[in-house]
């Protein structure tokens, strides 16, 4: 048998290549799989003709005794292999694996859906989103699917240590599966992230395959690489072993951003359509928005226990009113609770006597879940953005090229992003120096994150800003590069065109031509944030920042920005400033083309 | 015992040892409303039913997940509805809760479906619970098994 199938030079198939998840590496393969007991033969990692030998005799040798038995646990490979030596079909209820079978009969594969957990405005852990694969069992409900997941584990509590290991590779990384209504509780509402469901153009049969090959990855580790080898690019591991047709673990950029993958994913015509399910809290403002000033404040004071469900009648509010008042109160509970400013025993008392009053009224008020879709975050403006600018300034015209990784400004169009949120990072812009005839630095933005959530009835959220790098700018002695690290905090409202922001800020600089070779200050900015008609949008700032330490002086700045939107792909913007450096007056005007992709 | 946190975007489960972190959050889990939403206000940490949960599916001794439980509300031996519309009712009675009172919703159509309601008599089935609210769920401390006898009651 194990002749055969190397006669019929099964190793090196795409599909063996594909559940081993070799990759080519120099003249021979390797697999991307970490763990010493997902393969059979010992050199099974870098050898897919040992492992294809050793996998045959395990699975149709003399059966192994002890340990798991390797015919129910590697049961893709067994699945093909047996359709490959023509063999009969494997039946999968003859009772010799009953785990595994118990499995299969549960979560009864039949299609899949692609899950993306979008950012969180004020979580700056969730950035990015996450990305989950569903596996659909007969049921009309979503709720009822099992969603696979991959994440890294460790016992890791220090921050730093964290961050450094997670980019380096030092955590191992698994596959999970779990019923799905368990991961809507967690992001919809614990984490507070709009879900998006994407349903792919799978076959029943394509997604038991799907299956199959997770049972074979359950409790194997992989190294976890926060930005490639991560939680999305494991998924698509997934997807090739239902189709190896697919193509898409081969080329990994540097960094896969999980909307990265959907788009990928989309870009293979693998995606139909796509649902929304909004969070809690996306939830609590769109069923506010349908209040009006009198219903809202009674709803605070039922949400806050200060008003009675049963004390409603009272109120005047009609059937109607109180029914909106009552269902916008049993949400703000539900936010309380997952926010922990309300105690179980609270919690259970106001939301039972919130929803008794609630169910003594009948039909009538708005679905929860109706109300617009957003823009699907795939179908927002690419992760990188590349900038060409031309401007002028202090008597002279300036050329600037920008590039910006990852992913979204305050400015950029905010289709499929969450609004008043800015993740930047990595960024650089080049700037060309007429007199010197040289290329310069004109600001490399490590980090620089912006979170604005408005304020509403019902909740007040911190807003905030952190952001470091070096910028060029003028300082009591010349034009220079400076090291700066920013942090802010304040809060957002919204207003009729956009957001309003107030934030207190710290500002310190660093850099050989201070006075001590530093300045240490705080300040304030403040801004609005608008939105007008479909392709424009309108930041206009104010800020002023008081150095107190080391260097003693003040920077200030008003500046203007306007962005149009042009496609997906492209937006032209404007940015105007007047600012003043350590006593040092300049205006700038700046017109970019902005390229995504 | 586990914690989990999430870093640029993907989720990271701390895995720490930590016997107390774990005896308490067995004594705060217990049933009923809120008990699957988020457990553990008491210790103040990040730590929660449901990541408990989560690392349960995976490490565990349960079958990669397919269930997840909460300890102390497990499904009594005799209890007339299956595994599935058991661990449904338990571990999203908020949501249930909520759809019930309101008339409508995801949560009351899923468990309408396990329920095998005739697609004709849906309307009649959300009704009826939506009527008898305040016999179903009386004091919020009732472990699902109640939750659903009295449901299959009320629905007739």
């Amino acid at each position: 048998m194990q002749q055969r199938a190397v006669q019929l030079k099964l190793h090196e198939q795409r599909y063996w290549r594909v559940l081993l998840h070799y990759r080519k590496q120099g003249d021979g393969w390797e697999s991307q799989i970490d763990d010493p007991d997902f393969f059979i033969a010992l050199n099974g990692k870098t050898n897919p003709r040992d492992e294809l030998i050793a996998t045959v005799a395990a699975l149709f040798g003399e059966p192994t005794v002890g340990a798991e038995n390797p015919r129910c646990r590697y049961v893709a490979r067994r699945a093909w292999l047996r359709e490959q030596l023509g063999l009969p079909e494997w039946t999968t209820d003859a009772g010799e694996c009953p785990d595994f079978e118990q499995a299969l009969r549960w979560v009864d594969p039949q299609t899949a859906t692609l899950v993306f957990p979008g950012s969180y405005a004020n979580s700056p852990a969730s950035m990015f989103g996450h990305t989950l694969l569903n596996f659909n069992g007969p049921y009309q409900s979503k709720q009822l699917a099992h969603a696979a997941n991959y994440s890294a584990f460790t016992d890791e509590t220090n921050g730093f240590a964290y961050a450094i290991k997670g980019i380096t590779g030092s955590y191992p990384g698994y596959y999970s599966l779990l019923p799905y209504y368990d991961k809507i509780k967690e992001y919809n509402g614990l984490e507070r992230r709009d879900i998006w469901e994407y349903p792919l153009r799978l076959t029943p049969e394509e997604t038991r395959k799907m299956f199959l090959h997770l049972w074979e990855l359950r409790n194997i580790y992989s190294d976890y690489y926060f930005f490639d080898e991560n939680c999305s690019y494991n998924l698509l591991f997934l997807l090739e072993a239902a189709r190896p047709d697919l193509r898409l673990t081969e080329q990994r950029p540097l960094w896969v951003m999980p909307v990265d993958t959907v788009r990928l994913v989309d870009r293979h015509d693998l995606i139909a359509e796509a649902s929304y399910r909004p969070s809690v809290a996306t939830l609590l403002n769109r069923q506010t928005a349908g209040l009006d000033a009198r219903e809202t404040v009674i709803a605070q004071k039922l949400a806050g226990g200060e008003l009675r469900g049963r004390d409603l009648d009272a109120m005047g509010l009609g059937a109607e009113g109180e029914i909106r008042a009552l269902e916008v109160a049993a949400t703000a509970i539900e936010l309380k609770f997952i926010k922990k400013d309300l105690s179980l025993a609270d919690y259970r008392r106001r939301y039972l006597e919130i929803l008794k009053a609630r169910s003594t009224l009948g039909a009538g008020g708005a679905d929860r879940h109706s109300g617009q879709k957003p823009i699907r975050p795939d179908h927002g403006h690419g992760s990188s953005r590349l900038g060409l600018g031309l401007g002028y300034t202090e008597s002279r015209w300036v050329q600037e090229l920008s590039f910006r990784p990852v992913n979204h400004g305050l400015l950029d169009p905010e289709d499929g992003y969450l609004p008043g949120s800015q993740i930047e990072l990595g960024a650089f812009a080049l700037r060309f120096n007429e007199e010197k005839r040289q290329i310069q630095l004109k600001r490399f933005q490590l980090v620089d994150i912006v979170s604005l959530a408005p304020v509403n009835a019902f909740d007040a959220p911190v807003s905030w800003l952190v952001r470091a790098g070096l910028r060029r700018q003028t300082l009591p002695e010349g034009r220079h590069l400076v090291s700066y690290l920013g942090t802010g905090g304040g809060y957002a409202w919204q207003g009729r065109w956009g957001l309003g922001y107030l934030l207190l800020e710290t500002e310190g600089l660093y850099a050989r031509y201070l006075k001590n070779d530093f300045a240490i200050g705080g300040g304030a900015s403040a801004g609005y944030l608008a939105r007008l008609g479909a392709n424009w949008r309108m930041h206009a700032k104010v800020r002023q920042i008081r150095y107190l330490l080391g260097e003693r002086d003040w920077s200030g700045s008003v500046e203007l920005g306007l962005n149009l939107r042009i496609d997906r792909r492209n937006s032209l913007s404007a940015e105007v400033a007047r600012r003043v450096d350590f006593d040092s007056w300049a205006t700038e005007g700046m017109l970019f083309w902005y390229r995504y992709w | 015992m586990k914690i989990k946190l999430v870093i640029g975007g993907c989720l990271i489960v701390l895995a720490a040892a930590g016997s107390s972190l774990a005896g308490q959050a067995q004594n705060n889990c217990g049933c009923g409303l809120g008990s699957m939403l988020w457990a553990n206000k008491a210790d103040g940490s990040i730590l929660s039913q449901t990541m408990q949960v989560t690392t349960n599916g995976l490490f565990g001794n349960q079958t990669f997940g397919i269930t997840s439980g909460t300890l102390g509300c497990e499904q009594p031996e005799s209890i007339g509805a299956d595994d599935r519309t058991f661990a449904y009712v338990r571990d999203n009675m908020d949501g249930l809760a909520r759809d019930i009172a309101v008339g409508r919703g995801e949560y009351l159509e899923t468990l309408a479906e396990l329920l095998a309601v005739p697609e004709d008599s849906k309307g009649a089935f959300a009704d009826s619970l939506q009527d008898n609210f305040s016999q179903i769920f009386v004091t919020g401390e009732e472990p699902a098994e109640v939750i659903l006898e009295r449901i299959v009651i009320v629905a007739g």
